[in-house]
């Protein structure tokens, strides 16, 4: 039980630093990495949900959802990356305010 | 024989596929000849659901709990069909405008499997029935989603875009947080299931509400709207079609299936207070944030964000009055769909033929695209409730006043006198004679004819109301 509780406490933990930083922090590539890490926790509360079968073998449902939410997160940290690099190399700037804020060649889209 | 609810996933899906390699002719053939076998194999569903109501489906034979079962009921079904209708007339518009731009090549390429599979997505969201699914599927139609809003290729465009996958992706988090605490009480993902466990105490309202809080992010209701102007409004015009028509809702209609369908016990009464009162700030605040813009799809942008409000503003209306918010509100997401749609598709057409986006160089649009600017007109008509009847806004204001909430009501009149003014301004450059000889020719009747169509099924759905209403109800038994 005393190990459960420490899985839940840790995922916790990590979902609340993922989800601070990912808030706080202006650059693109800690946002995405904070992002795993609060899905890192989601992970483990699932693992931990997993080990409170009753006949003590854990249950293989929550086991699935991990698997199947790291190719989520897998897909999701590819596509963001993409769009950062493009951003980064369209404007130099590493953070969304900054690509946003560039004082020259405002309002030239048509 | 293939079961109905299976291939209104699969034929997308396929179409997907096969639209990733051939040349460019070829492509838009076989996307829009995907998009008519789509709306064929939801026609068929519903076909099925008329003769033999409900209608489920388990994957691969395996059943709930361990297995993942699809389920089409009428409000899935009428989901389906928005999408059906708006999706061809997108096909249809698509298969003309991405052909007008010479250079966009690329962007062509990219955009019919990415909306294929946004489309397959969109159907397979709409009759899932376990919260887990329907997890991966909010995850499935965002990654679509985003890529095709980053295909307009501006630098607005992907910094939009981006921002639109992290704050969808955290909430999508938020909202796995809330699957794993139900899974943890409850042991089941099957919303039947979760519905028969009927859980209580803390951790299922924990769970609950940030599962709501997460979907109200993808549905942008006000605060969490932030991502959705820019997004939408960079996007090429019909891919914003689809993005305000259809992937908005596709965030409300979660939120029906799991806070009124399946929990409806476990939404504590202030907080339901809380969701309404942001709805009426989102109808009145994204109203005047829309009648202060200077472009066009900032304009109908915002107009979203107002419309998302009405889904919200009702909500606190206890169970004797169920049936009925059931009933207008998702009556409201089908004339929503339909005339955002138009409307999108409508401006599309302008915006391609007068080189820009401000609203003041639309000068003379109407001479040279009158069946655009139509499209426009009829479109924000049925979004104020102009029409005889008042369409979904007659319905919520008629609702609200019967069960005496004259705020709420004075408040979807307020909104619908916005939505009129904004139209107005939307519409009015198009009317001024042209400044100076206007660059370019006439704009394409294929893509005026298509937005006109789309517009004209939203003012034909307005006024059947009561047909329309009568067939919810069915529906929903």
């Amino acid at each position: 039980m005393a190990r459960e509780q420490l899985f839940a406490v840790v995922a916790a933990l990590l979902f609340a630093l993922g989800f601070y930083t990912l808030v706080v922090t202006p650059h693109l590539l800690r946002k995405i990495v904070a992002l795993n890490v609060m899905s890192s926790g989601v992970f483990l509360l699932l693992v931990a949900v997993a080990s409170r079968h009753e006949d003590g073998r854990p249950d293989p449902v929550p086991h699935a959802m991990v698997l199947t939410g790291i190719v989520v997160g897998v897909s999701v940290s590819a596509l963001a990356m993409v769009l950062a690099r493009r951003i980064f190399r369209e404007t130099g700037a590493t953070t969304l305010y900054r690509a946003e804020h560039r004082p020259q060649d405002e309002q030239t889209r048509e | 024989m293939m079961h109905a609810i299976v291939l209104i996933l699969l034929v997308p899906c396929a179409g997907a596929v096969a639209t990733c390699f051939p040349g460019r002719g070829l492509r838009v053939g076989l996307g829009v000849a995907t998009s008519i076998g789509t709306c064929g194999a939801v026609g068929l569903l519903l076909a099925h659901l008329l003769a033999e109501g409900p209608q489920r489906y388990a994957i691969g034979g395996w059943l709930a709990p361990l297995g993942i079962v699809l389920y089409g009921d009428g409000l899935a079904l009428l989901m389906l069909l928005l999408t059906a209708v708006v999706g061809l007339a997108v096909s249809l518009y698509a298969a003309r405008y991405f052909e007008a731009v010479e250079d966009d090549h690329a962007t062509a390429g990219l955009f019919w499997p990415l909306w294929l599979l946004l489309w397959g997505g969109l159907n397979a969201l709409f009759v899932s029935g376990d919260i887990f699914n329907l997890y991966l599927l909010l995850e499935f139609t965002l990654l679509a989603s985003v890529a095709l809003a980053a295909l307009g290729g501006s630098r607005a465009g992907h910094v939009s875009a981006l921002r639109y996958l992290l704050a969808a992706t955290t909430a999508g988090l938020f909202y796995l947080l809330g699957v794993t605490f139900l899974y943890a009480e409850a042991g089941t993902l099957d919303l039947a299931l979760l519905r028969a466990a009927a859980p209580s105490g803390l951790l299922p309202v924990v769970a609950l509400w940030s599962m709501i809080g997460a979907l109200l992010l993808k549905c942008a209701l006000v605060p969490l709207h932030f991502w959705l102007p820019a997004a939408h409004s960079t996007a090429p015009a019909p891919v914003s079609a689809v993005l305000s028509a259809l992937v908005v809702k596709a965030g409300f209609y979660v939120i029906l299936r799991i806070a009124l369908q399946t929990f409806p016990d476990l939404a504590p009464v202030p907080a339901v207070h809380v969701l309404s009162a942001l709805g009426l700030v989102a109808l009145l605040w994204g109203s005047w944030q829309a009648l202060v813009q200077d472009r066009l799809k900032m304009l109908i942008a915002y107009s979203t964000v107002a419309q998302v409000g009405y889904l919200f503003l009702l909500l606190p209306l206890a169970e004797p009055a169920r049936v009925d918010l059931i009933a207008a509100t998702t009556y409201h997401m089908l004339s929503h769909g339909l005339a955002k749609a138009a409307f999108f598709l409508g401006t599309g057409a302008v915006v391609k033929m007068a080189h820009s986006d401000l609203i003041a160089h639309t000068r003379g649009s109407f001479r040279r695209a009158p069946l655009a600017v139509m499209a426009m007109i009829v479109s924000g008509a049925v979004l104020a409730g102009a029409l005889p009847g008042g369409g979904a806004k007659g319905t919520l204001f008629h609702l609200a006043l019967d069960h005496g909430h004259r705020i709420w009501a004075a408040a979807i009149a307020a909104g619908m006198v916005l939505a009129a003014a904004y139209t107005i301004k939307a519409v009015r450059h198009c009317f001024l004679p042209a400044e100076s000889a206007p660059p370019g020719g006439r704009s394409s009747r294929g893509l005026e004819l298509t937005a006109l169509a789309l517009a004209g099924s939203a003012a034909a759905l307005s006024f059947q109301s009561d047909a329309v209403l009568s067939l919810l109800e069915i529906a929903w038994r």
